[in-house]
């Protein structure tokens, strides 16, 4: 199942977004996409419907944070895997928790990106998809 | 010691000297006048005796004219008979003249006859020698001129006497010649003479005159008349004074010896201290006076003087900053109202001065005040400046951090796909990786830079074309741009254009320029246009995006200032490349472009001929 599962990749950076894209693609899943930014996201998920979010926090226009509101504001069921590089991510994964405590949001450091992403997405994916 | 007790002090002795000096001048004076007047007395008295025995004299002279009348006693000379000299002689003639003795002598001036009578003893007696031998040259017998009187003073046997004499004639015709004299004598009666002493006490005593008896200290001194010689000798307990009488020859004969006692002295020195005593009194009286009155009028208003003083004085040191006015008193014209008056005049100045001196004060805290309250709403300020630039830096690390990490992860996990990837994805990945490091690079390179900014360091100029620069640069963004799907176009670089720079530096301020066009727009090219403008070449990187909002365009440039907060970006960028432009004696602006877009530009100078 969770190889089939439909992930959009969120981030300003095509660099990043293409490298996350191509790695989970090698990674077995077949159902990738990739958006710029929050706007181009939501209009993806609300045409296509995702089963997991891989989304950047630092964003020009409109930050992760506007697309995590619009999701809990619309109670899409999805799952949302925060990936940012920003300074602090224990106070980013702190900050993140206690806003959205829902089982189906997590954090990952993109310092661990590489070696985490994978074992993360699949853990996500075992958690039933809810409202953020 | 209090004013009071020296007043009292000098008072007193004032009153010592005083009294002192009024008793010594007085007893002076006293005894000068009590010794003029005790002269005087001598005088007087003296004076008296003469005129006493000068009517004795007179009078003996008048009972022997009543006496001898010529016919009679020219008998008794020519024939003496003894009833005729009895008859002549009676008792009665000698009593009523009070005459001691009487002698007949011839005009030879020898002795005839004479009687004399002693009335102590109612008896008659022998004539005294002195008479019945008397010399016949004395001028007691010796006549002339039937007119002729002698009277005057001999000793007779020893004793003072009072004798009168007068020539005996046959005729009462005035030019008939004396045929004898007749003596009459009386004993000075010293009881009768001391009657006529003025002053109580006195005891005069009369004796023949004699050198011997009188002392040697005896002061001469001349009476009032000049006949008699007087001897004074003054003596504690008395005065005692002689009086030289001559006799009928003209020599001293009889001495009058009158002591006085010193009963007025004894009075005044009694009357000294009672006037010791009065002054004494009177003095402590006025002393007394004195005293309260100078406490009335000066030494009461001189402490109460003092008293305001010390109130003031005390006020003052409770942090009195007005002095109240000392109470003038209007009913005195003097020196102390004028010193109150002066006392009032210097507080009020004082009052004044400390008046100012608050005022200064105040004044001066009011200034102080303001000035630490500017001080301090200035220190707020930089205060408030350095917390926002603690808070960019602190913003500017964490987006630096942001910044490495997405790079590197790109890297990360480009590197594990290109051993397992398809050979298009391999391809992909190595192009990802190749420009992430450009990126990393790029990313060290700004925090070199900024950190030798801000330690102030200095360029690196070096003789070099610009528009190789501007190629290498282009070169470089080339990569993110066609990664975008879009194209970076140079105009303006035909030919080499020479300018003195840091390489480096204006490399890395470009590159700032062209990552942001690359960065903030979206499917469209990016035109690096150079051109020469005099001395200058300008340098601008136009892009046709978003633009930037007319809000955020005055602080561009300002160090840490991030338009979009959210997203990322340090905001040293644009702060570098002005800094950079301003290193190298040019500038760094903005302007927008048209329709959209913005134009970020350098003008910098070109390098001079022969530089």
């Amino acid at each position: 199942m969770a190889k089939n599962s439909k992930i959009l990749v969120v981030d300003d950076e095509a660099d990043v977004r293409e490298s996350i894209a191509a790695f989970l693609g090698n990674a077995g899943f077949a159902s990738v996409d990739t958006a710029s930014g929050v706007d181009d996201a939501l209009s993806k998920i609300l045409k296509k419907g995702y089963d997991l979010v891989v989304l950047d926090l630092m964003m020009p226009k409109k930050s992760g944070w506007g697309l995590l509101e619009e999701l809990r504001a619309r109670k899409i069921k999805i799952r949302v895997l925060v990936a940012s590089a920003i300074g602090l991510p224990d106070v980013v994964r702190n900050d993140l928790k206690g806003k959205y405590p829902a089982a189906c949001v997590d954090f990952l450091s993109k310092t661990n990106l590489a070696e985490q992403i994978e074992d993360m997405i699949n853990t996500l994916l075992k958690v039933p998809a809810g409202v953020v | 010691m209090k004013l009071r007790i020296k007043t009292l002090i000098i008072t007193a002795i004032t009153l010592i000297f005083l009294i002192s000096a009024i008793f010594t001048v007085e007893a002076g004076i006293m005894f000068q006048i009590f010794m003029l007047d005790e002269m005087q007395d001598i005088k007087t008295n003296i004076n008296h005796m003469e005129n006493w025995l000068s009517e004795q004299e007179s009078g003996l002279v008048r009972s022997l004219e009543a006496w001898s009348v010529w016919g009679d006693t020219s008998t008794l000379v020519v024939d003496p008979r003894a009833d005729y000299v009895d008859a002549k002689f009676n008792d009665f003639t000698f009593l009523a003249s009070r005459v001691n003795a009487i002698a007949i002598y011839d005009s030879r001036g020898r002795y005839v006859l004479g009687k004399a009578v002693d009335f102590t003893l109612n008896q008659s007696v022998p004539v005294p020698s002195t008479f019945q031998y008397l010399q016949t040259s004395s001028p007691l017998t010796r006549f002339t001129n039937p007119s002729d009187r002698v009277a005057g003073m001999m000793i007779v046997d020893g004793k003072p006497m009072l004798v009168a004499s007068m020539p005996i004639t046959t005729s009462d015709d005035p030019n008939s010649v004396p045929i004898g004299s007749v003596l009459m004598g009386r004993y000075l009666d010293t009881a009768r003479l001391s009657e006529v002493l003025v002053g109580s006490n006195m005891k005069l005593s009369v004796y023949a005159y004699d050198r011997r008896s009188l002392p040697a200290e005896a002061e001469r001194t001349a009476s009032s008349s000049g006949d008699v010689a007087i001897y004074v000798v003054r003596e504690d307990e008395g005065t005692k004074s002689y009086g030289i009488i001559k006799d009928i020859e003209g020599l001293p004969a009889i001495t009058l010896r009158m002591e006085m006692p010193r009963d007025r002295l004894e009075i005044f020195r009694k009357n000294q201290g009672y006037f010791l005593f009065g002054t004494t009194t009177i003095g402590l009286a006025i002393m007394t006076l004195n005293f309260f009155l100078l406490d009335m009028f000066v030494v009461s208003r001189i402490r109460k003087l003092r008293n305001a003083a010390d109130e003031l004085g005390q006020a003052a040191e409770k942090g009195a900053t007005r002095a109240e006015i000392i109470q003038v008193e209007s009913n005195y014209d003097d020196e102390i109202t004028y010193l109150a008056k002066d006392v009032n005049a210097l507080l009020s100045k004082l009052t004044a001065a400390n008046r100012r001196l608050v005022e200064d004060e105040q004044q001066y805290h009011y200034k102080l005040e303001s000035e630490v309250e500017r001080k301090t709403h200035m220190l707020m300020e930089m205060n408030e400046q350095l917390r926002k630039m603690e808070e960019s830096k602190n913003q500017f690390l964490f987006n630096m951090g942001h910044d490495l990490k997405t790079p590197l992860a790109v890297i990360d996990m480009n590197i594990g796909m290109l051993k397992k990837g398809k050979p298009k994805q391999t391809e992909a990945s190595e192009a990802l990786i190749r420009r992430n490091i450009t990126r990393l690079k790029q990313q060290i390179e700004e925090i070199i830079q900024l950190t030798k900014f801000e330690q102030g360091g200095s360029i690196q100029a070096e003789d070099l074309d610009i528009c190789e620069v501007v190629q290498d640069e282009v070169r470089i963004h080339q990569d993110f741009a066609r990664a975008k799907g879009m194209d970076i176009r140079v105009e303006g670089c035909g030919k080499p254009i020479a300018v003195k720079g840091d390489r480096r530096l204006l490399a890395y301020g470009l590159g700032n320029y062209l990552s942001n066009a690359v960065k903030y727009s979206a499917d469209t090219s990016v035109l690096v246009r150079v051109a020469q403008e005099g001395a200058n070449v300008k340098i601008e990187v136009i892009d046709a995006g978003a633009g930037v909002p007319v809000e955020q365009r005055e602080n561009l440039f300002t160090k840490f200032f991030r338009g979009d907060k959210t997203g990322p970006g340090t905001g040293v960028g644009l702060y570098m490349a002005y800094e950079i432009a301003k290193k190298h004696g040019g500038e760094a602006h903005y302007r927008p472009n048209k329709p959209k877009g913005s134009i970020f530009y350098f003008v910098l100078p070109k390098k001079a001929r022969g530089e």
